[in-house]
């Protein structure tokens, strides 16, 4: 039966085919556009405000609750209903984390701890700088509604378990303390998780997990911070001094990167993803670090210090806290965390995530700043809080 | 002799032609380079750039990122809707697509099926690439509509295959009766309005008597050489009345 249906409407029939898929079909799509651009009134705006932060439509009652705040003038009331949405966890903040937890930055891929650690931080609304320097590690409870395999650092098969059975991540992930789950002591939140390990640790010389960590919470790759005004004490012996035979090359190109981003990349020192699992060798540098010596008299890491060279001449705009140097992968993610660039950040993708577009006019851009301003305010870093606060401004008229 | 001396051109013709073949080159060379700087400029009317006397139009805007972005590679002219200045040229943008995980868990909160049900998840999970990526609703292509269309089929015919389920949004239809017996003009506007109320947001009044009177006419379309004594005819249009707001821009938008 329903291959027959399937090959009639879909396949098979042309004149039916082309009544559901054509006139009707596309007249209808085309008014749903048009409609979309016209005038909202309250019931719309509440079930558009639904769709989009839970990605799917409300019930009847759920809808009619959203409309009433929206007409009393409280949105971010009735934002804050749609994001109590298990969808709002299960679904949208899922596919937003699962984009920074890989390299093609796609949704297209397993859940995974780092995921897992953004939604739990996000429900239980822990203050979000953290996100890069916590001790936080999101794992199943133990009360899921199926069984579900037991956490282990050496695979995802928990959490790919968790989302093949469609477990309720709201209500089934509990906190525990990544430090004592994994045995890593410089924790730093989704940074030494094992899907970030997996996708920025593994192979290479670790320069890209800076390069990833600027991208996803910094809103900059690395072309954006580009100084080769910066002092290139840092830069390693890995970096030719004169690409091509020609040390213009790296005077006004290869610098302007590496010596900001070597500076920073002793954080990772004692990092790196072997074996399935992210290895920490506390006082032992890992190999890969200082391979490859292409100028004897560069830079050799020998422990896990760290420096922001970034901090003073242009890049100083990105507002960066007190203390720009310091040890280890935590206190590194607290730098880049507590930045200004980090709320601003991080208030551009609420907007890009929930009004769908980045925004574009000054107006708006003026607005992310506001957003980034509550964001910051009180060191609350309330991700849940933004996200509501975002949604009222893309509520429609 | 005489031959070979015929053959071979003098010396001053020879460094005529090379000079001149030399100079054409170059002068092909220097307009391709010159057409290219000329069209390397976002256009904020979105008009061809295939003339090389065209003056570069103003930029206007940015190409997606927060930060400055005004140049394109070469031979690519930003479309107008992609350099907005007023609110107004906002709006007309101001939509996404669903992505392929939020229309599998839409069409299940819509119809009630089980995001576990096999037939559906089974589906999902073969077409899952063919599905929107993300929410982006310029990069979303016929075969993602395609797509979706088949999702909603399996989705409908889970429906209405199942009392439970369709008792739920047409409580007070008779699935087991046939077109001649329940397609009463009455009954016809209760499983349109139903669908509509089910799986289509909230109209304005005009789109949803247009919306409506595109629906009635497809149900009576629909029906033309079926079958009208038995109760599978009932079902299968109601599949289809189902299909068609279930896979509706109306349903997968954002």
């Amino acid at each position: 039966m329903v291959i027959y249906f399937l090959s009639e409407y879909i396949f098979g029939g042309f004149i039916k085919l082309q009544k559901i898929l054509g006139k009707e079909l596309l007249a209808i799509s085309l008014a749903s556009l048009i409609s979309t651009s016209v005038l909202a009134d309250a019931r719309t705006q509440a079930y558009r405000l639904h769709n989009r932060l839970a990605g799917v439509p409300p019930t009847s009652a759920v809808l009619s609750q959203m409309e009433t705040l929206i007409k009393s003038g409280n949105a971010k009331q009735a934002a804050l209903v749609a994001i109590e949405n298990p969808n709002f966890y299960g679904l949208t903040l899922k596919n937003w984390a699962k984009k920074k937890s890989n390299v093609d930055g796609t949704s297209r891929v397993p859940l995974n701890d780092y995921t897992a650690t953004i939604i739990g931080m996000v429900r239980d609304d822990i203050p979000f700088d953290q996100v890069l320097y916590g001790d936080h590690l999101y794992i199943a409870g133990p009360n899921t509604p199926v069984a579900i395999p037991a956490y282990n650092k050496k695979d995802n098969n928990q959490y790919l378990e968790l989302e093949n059975r469609f477990v309720n991540l709201k209500d089934n992930l509990i906190r525990v303390s990544q430090s004592a789950t994994t045995g890593i002591p410089d924790t730093a939140g989704v940074i030494t998780t094992r899907a970030a390990g997996a996708a920025f640790f593994s192979a290479g010389t670790n320069r890209r997990m800076t390069r990833y960590v600027f991208m996803n919470y910094l809103c900059r790759d690395f072309e954006a911070v580009h100084d080769i005004n910066v002092a290139d004490f840092h830069v390693r012996r890995d970096v030719e001094r004169n690409p091509g035979g020609d040390s213009r090359t790296y005077r006004n190109q290869c610098v302007g990167c590496h010596a900001g981003q070597d500076g920073l990349g002793g954080a990772w020192a004692y990092f790196d993803f072997v074996d399935n699992e992210v290895k920490y060798t506390p006082g032992t540098v890992v190999t890969k670090i200082n391979k490859n010596n292409l100028y004897k008299d560069g830079f050799v890491t020998t422990n896990d210090e760290w420096v922001n060279t970034w901090a003073s001449g242009q890049n100083s705009i990105l507002g960066w806290p007190a203390k720009v140097e310091g040890k280890g992968a935590k206190e590194l993610g607290m730098m880049l965390s507590r930045s200004r660039a980090f709320a601003e950040c991080m208030s551009a993708q609420a907007f890009e995530l929930i009004c769908i577009r980045k925004p574009k006019i000054s107006s708006e851009k003026a607005q992310v700043k506001i957003l980034a301003d509550s964001f910051q305010a009180g060191e609350k870093f309330s991700l849940k809080n933004l996200f509501a606060e975002t949604s009222t401004y893309c509520l429609g008229e | 002799m005489n031959t070979e001396e015929k053959t071979v051109l003098p010396n001053s013709i020879r460094i005529a032609l090379a000079i001149g073949t030399l100079v054409s080159v170059l002068v092909a060379f220097n307009q391709c380079t010159v057409d290219k700087k000329t069209t390397n400029t976002k256009s904020s009317t979105g008009s061809s750039s295939s003339s090389s006397t065209a003056a570069p139009a103003p930029v206007t805007g940015d190409s997606g990122d927060t930060e400055n972005d005004t140049e394109l590679p070469d031979g690519l002219v930003m479309p107008p809707i992609n350099a907005p200045v007023t609110e107004n040229e906002l709006s007309e943008m101001d939509v996404g697509i669903k992505n392929f995980e939020q229309i599998y868990l839409s069409m299940a909160a819509a119809t009630g099926v089980s995001v576990t049900e096999a037939a559906t998840l089974n589906l999902y999970r073969e077409i899952i690439v063919q599905l929107p990526a993300d929410n982006n609703v310029k990069s979303f292509l016929p075969s993602n509509q395609v797509a979706i269309t088949k999702l909603s089929a399996e989705f409908c015919e889970k429906l209405v295959e199942t009392q439970a389920l369709r008792a739920v949004i047409w409580p007070s239809i008779n699935f087991g009766q046939t077109p001649t017996q329940v397609f009463n003009a009455a009954n016809k506007k209760i499983i349109i309005d139903a669908a509509m109320a089910r799986f289509l947001p909230p109209l304005d009044s005009q789109t949803q008597v247009f919306t409506y009177n595109e629906l009635i006419r497809l149900f009576d379309e629909l029906l033309i050489g079926e079958d009208f004594n038995t109760s599978v005819t009932t079902r299968k249009i109601v599949k289809g009345m189902c299909i068609s707001t279930l896979a509706s821009a109306y349903s997968t938008l954002l």
